[in-house]
């Protein structure tokens, strides 16, 4: 009995690995790929930042006399912002324009001339002048680059007009509570004038200097020495998108075998059903087991990745290929034709890797593709393989484990309901 | 006479309201080889699917070394060997590589199986071949192997069904050779074709099967003698001439027990072919009609099943 | 020309005699747009490619909602409300930084206190300067009334000391509603234009256009590489050789396969187009002709990559796996998945050499820039460019058998 469902097993299995083409897409595709998303999230480079924006090429054009617009320059070369940009003072406008266009750059920072001026109150009335805003001149191609530009200017404009604005309502106010003389105005606005020039390279203004709510940063590196590696989540995820593979190809096996007839000659020997269906189960099953853990192998070597408790890993394999075969299975049991399988397959492959944000990395991901993320064998099996490889013990995937085999449970019993219907004429 | 080692008792199977297998009664003795000869879509194939225990029948049941179909499909297939239709091989695998997997789903193992494995790839001469992908074979050479899956485990009755579909003369012949050699060594077979020319061959006894209704059951001898003493005149005819416009016109003639019209010719069973060709050539002469061969056959077969169904067995 | 057509309706027949082909044709390119653009998340500018805020909000106050929804709005930043367990526990995995919005926050703010926020960032991470950078300027427009009116007392009170609390506290709300009204009027000191001449107050990410485009692109681009399959399958069964027998050329059978295909992209594409347009709002009408020559020159440089592909791969099964990774892959690393810029520059140079990306800059112009055809003309170019290699390659490595 048990030999039985063995051997139809090891069968498959020998079957599936003779197969040059199967075995590129079980282990050379997920390695080639997990390459290149370490590649284009720059985990191999040197300052290890993982996917983020660094080195922002932004060329600042300062045509203003005044202070405001050295104060606003001068922040672009801020000591904590040197490896967020890499700026370029610059004074030909068309030129800086054309980097753009050449897409050499991410945005130009133009400031008018007069800027200054247009910001501080006419020392004699009080009033103030059209804003002469500065502009961002950016780069479609690159909107996110753009956007933290912006963020930057935008801020230093907001403190602008904030300055401005409480200058005129503190006089206002005086004025209207009788605390000063409409006479003392351009005296008090000079006074307030000079405060707002000269706070220092800082710009801290009126106010600034106590703001009511404060960012109180702290840099913490919490239980982590330094940041996740996104290899560590690439790795699993890419092997788990070929798992799908190896599944379907399972589920392809079966239909192939009934449409060739190798499967009613078992049935003639005595052999059953139930034990044939068992192990081609076992065979898309240990395949799947023999994939993961060749590619856990390969890739500790290769990328040189600690994956973690080597008991949990072991467990997490086992039970994701299990949660897969059930997927392969139902597969199996809807689709009539081995192409239709392959089809059905390869979509929900890609589904389920989309689902379970196997290509966009560890912290990107929003409540609905989670909701939806958890029909995924993936998504339970890569928050495993990240809780061990960041030094989780085997009870911090136990609910991962839970879920994996409460997937396979409720697919395998879908599966042989199914099955059951389609085999009832024969025996 | 040796007794039985099957005997079905009214194997009927029907699939909607079509009746593939209707009412089939028959026994294969212990050592013989058995052919049910019939045209293809006869319910050759479904017998041998409910016979190895893959369709349940409709009604009716069929016991093999002692066990029946419906109770005991175990007992059944550890008693039977099958060489489909089809070639149901795993093509990316050897032949040794299959021969041991079948082995083993036949229940057998170690080196009870390996040396077993060796003897029939011996017996299908494909010993030197054997570690070679089962995709790189010839068709030959792959239905060889399909045989030899079949007789691994040394089964007490072999069904073969139509095991030289498709291939060429010469491999034909080898299979041939095959199936007589098994017989020699004393392995029941039954087996299935719509070639007259090798139920002829091989059997001991056939049954003549059509529209799922077994029609006629004996040795070779014994169905011949169902036509009588009758030859066959076969006429081809000319070009443009349908056997079924002339067939009346042959009918008449003297010494012609039975005119039957073919494709572009015309089967007449006679008493003596020497006394009816004449005749029938005067017949076509006088209606202008151009006869281009003339085959004079004893009876046979193929005659038997002209003589009960009115069709020839091709196709 | 009739017979390429009779060999273009022939592809059409073969691929579309499964229904499930319609799975990757129409419904997975859809159904990737709509998830990686969020489409059911409600709010389309917040895409996967901002960085994630985990924010544990624990006041319940007006004020604390009014920061949250801030930080969520800003194109760089999007928040994710959690627990400050879950909180704790994600930041030791992978989390950028966390923000603590302590109980009665808006409570002290309100009646005038100064209070701290604590964010916690990771060290040495350019995505924490980015989340602290939005921050700050979040609170910063929070703080400015407040600011101006506690500076507004404290100024008032150096020239003359109040009477009581009472005239005190007067004085506060009246500079605060003051400062807010002001605030509000205004003038915007800063504008962001961009070389179509178009002007806004944000350089947004559009991540709906982006998905719309890069999605088309991937999934057009995966069913051309796999005219390598058709490729393998005649030549497996013979039918390339039979069609020899007839009267018919090998450039007439290659035009006819080519022109086949093409034009099930093209189709393909216009239906993606219109789900886009429709469903997603996104702007694919700005330039029709420029739609246009995209649309043949990314397709012939699709087609053109899978028939020299036809002429390397063996089997039907070969090819398809190796249309779907290349595609993927290509794909990818050509910016359809994430822009281009978040790429170090290693991967920005290998991705030049891609039709991917060069497809796709073409159709992100269309849509981001107001430059019609001018936009488009480089890409479509350098597309027809890579049609003429692939097919020179195919062409002169073809194999009947």
């Amino acid at each position: 009995m048990i030999n039985k469902i063995l051997r139809i097993a090891l069968k498959d299995l020998r079957i599936l690995f003779a197969d040059r083409a199967a075995v590129l897409m079980m282990l050379a595709a997920p390695l080639v790929l997990t390459l290149g998303m370490g590649f284009v999230t720059g985990s191999f480079s040197d300052d290890g930042n993982g996917n983020s924006i660094s080195d922002i090429p932004v060329t600042v054009i300062n045509n203003d006399e005044g202070d405001f617009g050295r104060i606003l320059a001068n922040t672009f070369a801020a000591p904590e912002l040197d490896t967020l940009f890499a700026v370029t003072t610059g004074t030909d406008l068309a030129a800086a324009k054309q980097a753009i266009d050449d897409d050499q750059a991410a945005a130009v920072v133009i400031i008018p001339a007069g800027f200054s001026d247009s910001i501080m109150p006419d020392p004699a009335t009080g009033a103030v002048s059209d804003a002469l805003p500065v502009e961002v001149y950016s780069n479609p191609a690159r909107p996110i680059s753009a956007g933290v530009v912006q963020s930057i200017v935008a801020d230093f404009t907001q403190q602008v007009t904030t300055g401005v604005v409480s200058g005129r309502v503190l006089i206002e106010q005086m004025i209207a509570a009788s605390l000063i003389a409409p006479d003392e105005v351009p005296a008090v606005a000079a006074a307030l004038g000079q405060q707002l020039q000269t706070s220092g390279g800082s710009l801290n203004l009126i106010g600034q200097e106590a703001p009511v709510i404060r960012l109180n940063s702290a840099e913490t590196t919490a239980a982590q020495p330094d940041t996740f590696d996104p290899i560590a989540f690439f790795a699993p995820a890419m092997a788990l998108l070929f798992l799908m593979y190896t599944v379907t190809r399972g589920a392809q096996s079966i239909l192939t075998e009934r449409d060739e007839g190798t499967m009613s000659r078992i049935l003639t020997t005595p052999t059953s059903v139930s034990q044939v269906l068992g192990g081609k189960t076992f065979g898309t099953f240990l395949s799947g087991v023999v994939q993961v853990g060749l590619l856990i192998v390969g890739t500790a070597i290769l990328f040189q990745l600690n994956w973690g408790s080597p008991l949990g890993v072991t467990l997490l394999i086992i039970f994701v290929a299990a949660a897969a075969t059930g997927w392969g299975m139902l597969i199996a049991a809807v689709a009539r034709t081995p192409g239709q399988a392959a089809s059905i397959g390869t979509a929900l492959m890609l589904l389920f890797a989309i689902l379970s944000g196997t290509f966009f990395g560890p912290s990107a991901d929003t409540p609905f593709i989670n909701i939806l993320g958890s029909i995924t064998p993936n998504k339970w099996a890569l928050d495993g393989f990240v809780e061990l490889a960041s030094g989780g013990t085997v009870a911090d995937i136990v609910p991962m484990l839970i879920a994996l085999t409460i997937m396979a449970v409720v697919l395998f019993v879908i599966a042989v309901i199914v099955f059951s219907k389609q085999w009832r004429t024969s025996r | 006479m040796s007794e039985p080692i099957l005997t079905t008792r009214n194997l009927t199977r029907k699939f909607g309201d079509f009746v593939a297998v209707n009412d089939v009664s028959f026994s294969v003795l212990r050592g013989e080889i058995f052919s049910l000869l019939g045209p293809n879509g006869a319910g050759k194939t479904t017998t041998i699917s409910m016979l190895s225990c893959l369709i349940a029948p409709t009604s009716g049941d069929a016991a093999i070394d002692g066990h029946s179909i419906n109770g005991n499909p175990n007992g059944v297939k550890n008693a039977i060997g099958v060489v489909p239709q089809e070639i149901a091989l795993y093509d990316t695998l050897t032949a040794r590589q299959n021969l041991n997997f079948w082995g083993h789903m036949s229940g057998m193992s170690g080196k009870a199986l390996k040396t077993r494995i060796e003897e029939v790839l011996e017996q299908v001469e494909l010993t030197d071949r054997a570690d070679d992908k089962v995709e790189a074979y010839s068709g030959g050479m792959k239905r060889r192997i399909n045989i030899a899956v079949g007789l691994l485990h040394k089964p007490k009755l072999l069904f073969m069904d139509e095991p030289t579909v498709g291939i060429d003369p010469q491999s034909r012949r080898r299979i041939l050779d095959m199936v007589s050699d098994l017989r020699d060594q004393g392995m029941t077979v039954l087996y299935t074709t719509h070639y007259m020319e090798e139920a002829e061959e091989l059997s001991d006894r056939v049954g003549i099967i059509d529209h799922g209704k077994l029609i006629a059951l004996g040795t070779q001898k014994e169905l011949t003698k169902l036509v009588g003493q009758q030859e066959s005149l076969r006429l081809h005819l000319g070009e443009g001439i349908t056997g079924e416009s002339v067939q009346e016109l042959f009918a008449n003639v003297d010494g012609v027990l039975q005119s039957n019209a073919l494709d572009g010719e015309v089967i007449l069973s006679v008493t003596e072919a020497a006394t009816a060709l004449p005749g029938a050539v005067t017949v076509a002469n006088a209606n202008n009609i151009r006869i281009r061969s003339v085959d004079i056959q004893e009876p046979n077969l193929e005659a038997v099943f002209l003589h009960l169904t009115g069709r020839a067995l091709r196709d | 020309m009739h017979k390429i057509l009779s060999i273009a309706w022939k592809e059409t027949i073969i691929r579309f005699s499964s229904r499930t082909e319609l799975l990757f044709f129409l419904i997975l390119p859809i159904a990737f747009t709509f998830i990686l653009s969020d489409g059911l998340a409600g709010d389309p500018s917040e895409g996967t490619q901002s960085i994630e805020l985990l924010v544990v909000n624990v006041d319940d106050s007006e004020l604390a909602q009014t920061l949250v929804d801030g930080i969520d709005a800003t194109s760089a930043v999007r928040v994710a409300l959690v627990s400050a367990e879950t909180a704790a526990d994600q930041f030791a995995d992978d989390a950028t930084a966390v923000l603590t919005i302590p109980t009665g926050f808006g409570a002290a703010v309100n009646a005038g206190e100064a209070v701290t926020l604590d964010l916690q960032k990771e060290p040495d991470n350019n995505d924490a300067t980015i989340v602290e950078q939005t921050v700050n300027a979040v609170i910063g427009s929070l703080n400015q009334p407040l600011a101006i009116a506690q500076a507004g007392v404290a100024f008032a009170e150096q020239t003359q000391p109040f009477a009581d609390t009472a005239a005190r506290d007067t004085f506060f709300v009246a500079t605060l509603d003051r400062a807010q009204t002001l605030l509000a009027d205004a003038p915007s000191r800063f504008v962001v234009t961009k070389p179509d001449g178009s002007i806004s107050e944000e350089a947004s990410f559009d991540v709906t256009a982006h998905q719309s485009a890069g999605q088309l692109v991937t999934w057009v681009f995966i069913p051309l590489l796999g005219v390598a399959a058709v490729f393998a399958f005649e030549r497996n069964h013979g039918t390339l050789r039979r069609l020899l027998t007839t009267p018919t050329t090998k450039a007439t059978q290659l035009l006819g396969i080519v022109s086949g295909h093409v034009g099930h992209a093209i189709v393909q594409m216009l239906l993606l187009m219109v789900f886009g347009a429709v469903v997603l709002q996104v702007d694919w009408g700005k330039s029709p002709l420029g739609l246009v020559i995209m649309m043949l020159s990314f397709g012939l440089a699709g087609v053109a990559l899978g028939t020299m592909l036809g002429t390397l791969i063996k089997t039907t099964s070969q090819a398809s796996s190796v249309a779907i990774l290349l595609g993927m892959a290509m794909a990818l690393l050509g910016g359809c998945w994430f822009p281009l810029e978040i790429f170090p520059p290693a991967a920005q140079t290998v991705a030049r050499f891609l039709p991917t990306t060069w497809a796709m800059e073409g159709f992100s112009n269309l849509l981001a820039v107001n430059t019609g055809i001018d936009g488009v003309l480089v890409p479509a170019a350098v597309l027809l460019g890579f049609a003429v290699v692939f097919f020179g390659v195919g062409v002169w490595r073809f194999r009947y058998e």
